[in-house]
């Protein structure tokens, strides 16, 4: 047995779970682990479905820019926000959920005090400084007993995390590579959003930072 | 010298009643390898460690 709390460059803390609600958390690091496996996973995925700025219902562009994997896959057009089997721009089957997601996601929710996490869609969230996302809520999945798990890797970012209106006061969260966050339970329709971004050189994902959201939705 | 490979696993557990969790190089996942990581992390006080899962970070 070794204790592996400081071998790795990025391992610069022990691992931490920070509450931010009764039924949600922060856990710091969590995802560094995993990181050399998920890259190359999402470079395939991204390959099939590649990264689109889509168009809410009220006819704006998103800032981030957005793809999926997994049976079923969020797209936003003006329409309205909704879950689909087939890649709107393709055609075609959203690409499989790497197994290295999956099971990142199903650690971390049972970390977060959530066994039996089965996720079937993962967003996959681009954004680049001054890239942000507004306070929403994540309602659009059929099964609202299953947490959300929400993967940060690449430049740091303000997550708001707020109550279950839009007017309630929001923490700001401050989320670096490989934190995650998981809310379920009685915080899974808590209002929350990403700050725009701010400038920056992540040494291996550049001037961006990628969110990968992993839900139950069918 | 301790040669055998190790693995690195994340270790969920309580502590005092708190979830929280660690990393650590072991050589298998069992729940006792995990509490022997743990102990040595938190040193011998009188803190509760329950409800211990080890599990591979790939």
């Amino acid at each position: 047995m070794t204790l592996d709390l400081f071998a790795d460059s990025d391992l610069q803390q022990p691992g931490r779970l920070a509450p931010i609600g009764g039924q949600s958390c922060v856990l710091r690091g969590f995802a560094l682990p995993w990181v050399e496996r998920l890259l190359p996973a999402l470079v395939e995925v991204l390959v099939q479905a590649p990264f689109r700025q889509m168009v809410t219902p009220g006819g704006f562009t998103m800032s981030a820019s957005l793809s999926s994997c997994g049976t079923l896959g969020w797209t936003s057009d003006r329409d309205g926000y909704r879950y689909t089997r087939l890649d709107p721009q393709s055609g075609r089957p959203w690409p499989q959920m790497p197994e290295v997601f999956r099971q990142l996601a199903v650690d971390a929710a049972q970390t977060a005090g959530f066994e039996h996490f089965a996720p079937d869609a993962c967003l996959i969230n681009r954004y680049v400084p001054g890239a942000k996302m507004s306070l929403h809520q994540d309602r659009n999945e059929r099964d609202l007993t299953a947490p959300v798990v929400s993967v940060s890797l690449g430049l740091p970012a303000i997550f708001l995390f707020g109550g279950h209106a839009r007017s309630d006061k929001t923490q700001r969260i401050p989320l670096f590579h490989g934190d995650i966050v998981v809310w379920g339970g009685v915080d899974r329709l808590r209002f929350h959003g990403v700050l725009p971004i701010k400038q920056g050189h992540h040494p291996q994902l550049g001037a961006e930072r990628l969110n990968f959201t992993l839900r139950t939705a069918g | 010298m301790n040669t055998k490979p190790t693995t690195k696993y994340v270790i969920k557990y309580k502590l005092n009643g708190e979830r929280r969790f660690e990393f650590a190089q072991l050589e298998n996942g069992s729940d006792e390898q995990a509490l022997a990581a743990l102990k040595a992390i938190h040193g011998e006080s009188a803190d509760v460690i329950s409800d211990v899962k080890a599990s591979k970070a790939l």
